[in-house]
């Protein structure tokens, strides 16, 4: 073999994995949708003389490419492998942790203008709540993340934002006796499973704990643990962290704690789906395993339980209330919750038609801070 | 478009390489230019209009002089060459200056002058340069004139080198140009590996090291401790090294698939031992360009030390000026400026007696300070950055951040300086030469190098969450 012959192979070489990747990725069945990343794909946008001239074109091709380029999930896995070979302690903002954790950092969610504009959306919300509702009867819960109560399982060294001062400024802005402290409650149980290790969510347990302490705030008998039969509903969940890191990462398990004794109940989706049941278990066909509360997130969610409660609730929340949701349907007759992402009518014309004795604001604490939609609370 | 991207890997230059090489020789030059155009035209497509105007008057020009030259009518040719570096700088001046001027104006006078918010076409200041060599050689008989304005065209817009350099004088390619069968295996073949080296520099080194320097410079400056800010500086001077280079190298690269044969840009720069020395090995085709179309022209060193320290200066203003509409680059090429003047007639030779490793310090000590006051435009953050170097605001030595940050940087950071020296050329050439020219273990070795890097490569641009393209002020 001679020069000549050598320089030929190079240049095949090039030429395979270039037409190679290019063919496979024009060829390629092209999806609408990632079930690991949880999100919808870029489509081939259309060609216009219009589009072409602002740009436009240009940039939704090129993000058309990298979403449906092939193999996509493993070229992300091969990324995280080549940085976690660097000895990089995190990658795309998510921290390798000890004990096969991967914890969300949030740099930035907290520091820019809408984390402060959501405190006073969230303060002028719940000044009127207490009025009309009554001392004790109102109360904002945000959840730090993991990042905040798992410290110790970070890599040496890294300091995260401290999402404690984040939670104390809104504090300090609610009306007093409306603020539920559930780092306190969360701090006590880190050597527990309390965050899922692949999810941003946290396992049900942790939400037992809080609503535990919550309901015992709010004058009920707290539930116990061994009120519950605590089942595990699948050991095969991947969650949305590891979609964005990929790579041979472990499995979470999710648990639902079945009372003992339970009130029946109804539950009515978007004022036309009525169920019996809170669990959606077709979801633990899919990747969204998390979706098994309640089905995932939806406008309007109204349970109504016979047991005979005076108490009638009234939630805002985000996605981190749908394994808590149903402790609640122990103590109240009436668990309603709406998400504002989705929900467009107006919250107070729906609050006050209906008559409620409790209120619940129960937003994870990045998720608080990065939401545009905390500004329907005005509406 | 940029090189570093997935859409020009498996788009544009599969398209391009299947129909240049399958097209006759005779049109060959017509597809680069067409090609050349869209790859330009690519997310702003207005300007593509601009640069055909600026191709086809520099043409009309150059083909003007060298008949005025022929007919002995040199005042004409004269004219014609006025002419065209007139409305090349006009186009650099409109387009690329304008806010900055007026914005100065209004600052410094207190009006309010109306600012005229023209976008910055994308490479504008590198075919401007280009264009204008070709005028002033076609003048100075340095080249003959170009008779076919698609050739002409090709030559201006070609894409390798067209947004980020380098700067390819004409006569440096004009026989290549005309050359029908200027593409060869072998060229070929080390355009491949020149391209695949500069994709793993760009994507790999200068964009992981970017995202260290963006980190320290997102942080509260008061807050960021000395040893934190000199970490930052230094990231930013590995990221902007890597990324430049590592642009010429696909430049060159693809050049030569092509059958170019582009001049080298950088010649490892950070090995320097005097800033002078620096730049003879930093962007090889700016500084070049300056010496011959204003150094020399201005007398260069030949007319006594007032007017060369004059020179000196007019020549790096420009050159600072040139990599943005902004003070602070005007700052940092005067900057530059000061050092060439002081080693010149002052430190030279002191600098030159000190042991090798302490003229490496001097030099890099300098340019990385220089990398400061080029990275900040904001001059305010600029103070504050050099500040927080100094420790003038008491945030202390380092923090567990620091600590933080370095160890998850190490192996890269080790990497990032071994790749700034000649070391990895000559291991790379060593362990090559081990073994038989042409022969199956060289070839299993090249082969590794280039897919290897091409495929960690694609994973990262697959998942790009950063890939900044830092020369859009140029």
């Amino acid at each position: 073999m001679g020069q000549k012959r050598q320089n030929q192979i190079i240049i095949f070489l090039f030429l395979v994995l270039i037409f190679g990747m290019a063919l496979a990725s024009i060829f390629a069945p092209k999806k609408e949708f990632s079930d690991r990343e949880n999100r919808s794909l870029a489509q081939m946008p259309q060609l216009s003389l219009e589009a072409y001239f602002s740009g436009e074109f240009a940039k939704d091709y090129e993000s058309y490419i990298t979403d449906q380029f092939v193999g996509r999930d493993r070229w992300i896995g091969l990324k995280t492998g080549a940085e976690r070979a660097m000895l990089k302690q995190e990658s795309n903002d998510i921290y390798f942790a000890a004990d096969g954790y991967l914890i969300e950092k949030h740099t930035g969610s907290f520091t820019e203008k809408r984390a402060e504009d959501n405190i006073s959306y969230l303060a002028g919300f719940m000044k009127e709540m207490k009025a009309r509702y009554g001392e004790g009867r109102a109360t904002a819960m945000i959840v730090p993340n993991a990042v905040e109560i798992l410290k110790d399982k970070l890599p040496p060294f890294a300091s995260p934002y401290d999402q404690s001062v984040y939670l104390k400024k809104i504090e300090e802005a609610l009306p007093e006796g409306t603020w539920f402290d559930s780092a306190a409650v969360l701090r006590e149980h880190t050597d527990e499973e309390i965050y899922y290790r692949t999810d941003h969510h946290w396992k049900t347990l942790a939400a037992y704990y809080v609503y535990a302490a919550w309901a015992k705030e709010k004058g009920f008998e707290p539930p116990s643990l061994s009120d519950y039969e605590v089942q595990t509903v699948t050991e095969e969940f991947q969650g949305t962290i590891e979609a964005k890191v990929g790579g041979d990462v472990g499995f979470d398990s999710i648990g639902i704690f079945k009372p003992k004794k339970e009130f029946p109940y109804l539950v009515e989706y978007n004022r036309n789906e009525m169920k019996t049941d809170i669990y959606e278990w077709s979801a633990l066909e899919t990747k969204d395993k998390y979706a098994l509360f309640f089905g995932g997130n939806h406008p309007i969610v109204e349970g109504t339980v016979k047991n005979g409660s005076g108490r009638r609730l009234l939630v805002i929340k985000d996605s981190y209330a749908n394994s808590f949701l149903p402790f609640a349907f122990r103590d109240f007759s009436q668990v309603d919750f709406v998400d504002l992402r989705y929900f467009n009518e107006s919250l107070r014309e729906y609050r006050e038609g209906r008559d409620y004795t409790d209120i619940l604001f129960l937003y994870n604490a990045s998720g608080f801070a990065e939401d545009p939609n905390v500004a329907k609370l005005k509406n | 478009m940029v090189f570093s991207s997935l859409l020009f890997m498996f788009r544009f230059l599969p398209v391009v390489l299947v129909l240049y090489f399958a097209a006759p020789r005779k049109v060959r030059n017509l597809i680069l230019f067409v090609f050349s155009l869209f790859f330009y035209a690519w997310g702003e497509p207005r300007y593509v209009f601009l640069m055909l105007f600026s191709i086809t008057m520099d043409y009309t020009m150059g083909r003007l002089i060298s008949k005025f030259k022929e007919q002995g009518k040199l005042k004409k040719a004269k004219f014609a060459l006025a002419f065209s570096v007139t409305v090349n700088l006009g186009i650099l001046a409109f387009f690329k200056y304008a806010d900055f001027i007026i914005g100065s104006i209004n600052g410094g006078l207190g009006v309010s002058l109306p600012m005229p918010g023209v976008p910055l076409p994308i490479g504008i200041s590198f075919f401007t340069f280009q264009t204008m060599s070709y005028t002033v050689d076609v003048y100075r008989g340095a080249t003959k004139v170009q008779r076919n304005w698609i050739n002409y065209g090709t030559y201006v817009s070609m894409f390798p080198q067209l947004i980020a350099g380098p700067i390819v004088q004409y006569k440096t390619i004009a026989e290549q140009m005309m050359q029908k069968n200027r593409e060869s295996v072998d060229d070929f073949a080390y355009g491949v590996q020149r391209f695949m080296a500069g994709v793993g520099k760009k994507v790999l080194l200068a964009n992981n090291i970017g995202v260290l320097c963006d980190t320290v410079m997102a942080m509260p400056m008061e807050n960021v401790p000395v040893a934190t800010a000199w970490l930052g500086a230094a990231a930013y001077t590995f990221q902007i090294y890597f990324d430049f280079s590592g642009y010429s190298d696909m430049a060159i690269g693809l050049g030569k698939m092509f059958g170019f044969h582009f001049l080298e840009n950088f010649e490892h720069p950070y090995v320097a031992k005097s800033i002078t020395e620096f730049w003879r090995r930093w962007h090889i085709s700016l500084s070049s360009w300056f010496r011959e179309y204003v150094y020399i022209p201005l007398g260069g060193n030949r007319r006594g030390m007032a007017k060369q320290v004059r020179n000196i200066f007019v020549v790096w203003m420009l050159t600072g000026i040139w990599h943005g509409a902004s003070w602070n680059y005007v700052l940092w090429g005067l900057y530059y400026g000061c050092f060439l003047i002081l080693e010149k007639f002052v430190i030279g030779k002191w600098v030159k007696k000190l042991p090798g490793i302490f003229q490496n310090l001097y030099t890099l000590l300098i340019v990385v300070f220089g990398w400061v006051i080029f990275k900040c435009e904001d001059l305010t953050l600029c103070g504050s950055y050099l500040k927080a170097m100094f420790g003038g605001y008491g945030a202390g030595m380092f923090n567990t951040e620091t600590i933080y940050l370095l160890y998850n940087y190490a192996v890269l950071l080790v990497i990032l300086v071994l790749g700034c020296t000649t070391l990895p050329k000559r291991w790379g050439e060593r362990l090559l030469t081990c073994f038989r020219e042409g022969g199956a273990v060289q070839t299993v070795l090249r082969c590794t190098f280039c897919a290897g890097i091409f495929v960690i490569s694609v994973a990262y641009l697959v998942d790009a969450t950063y890939n900044p393209f830092l020369y859009f002020r140029f």
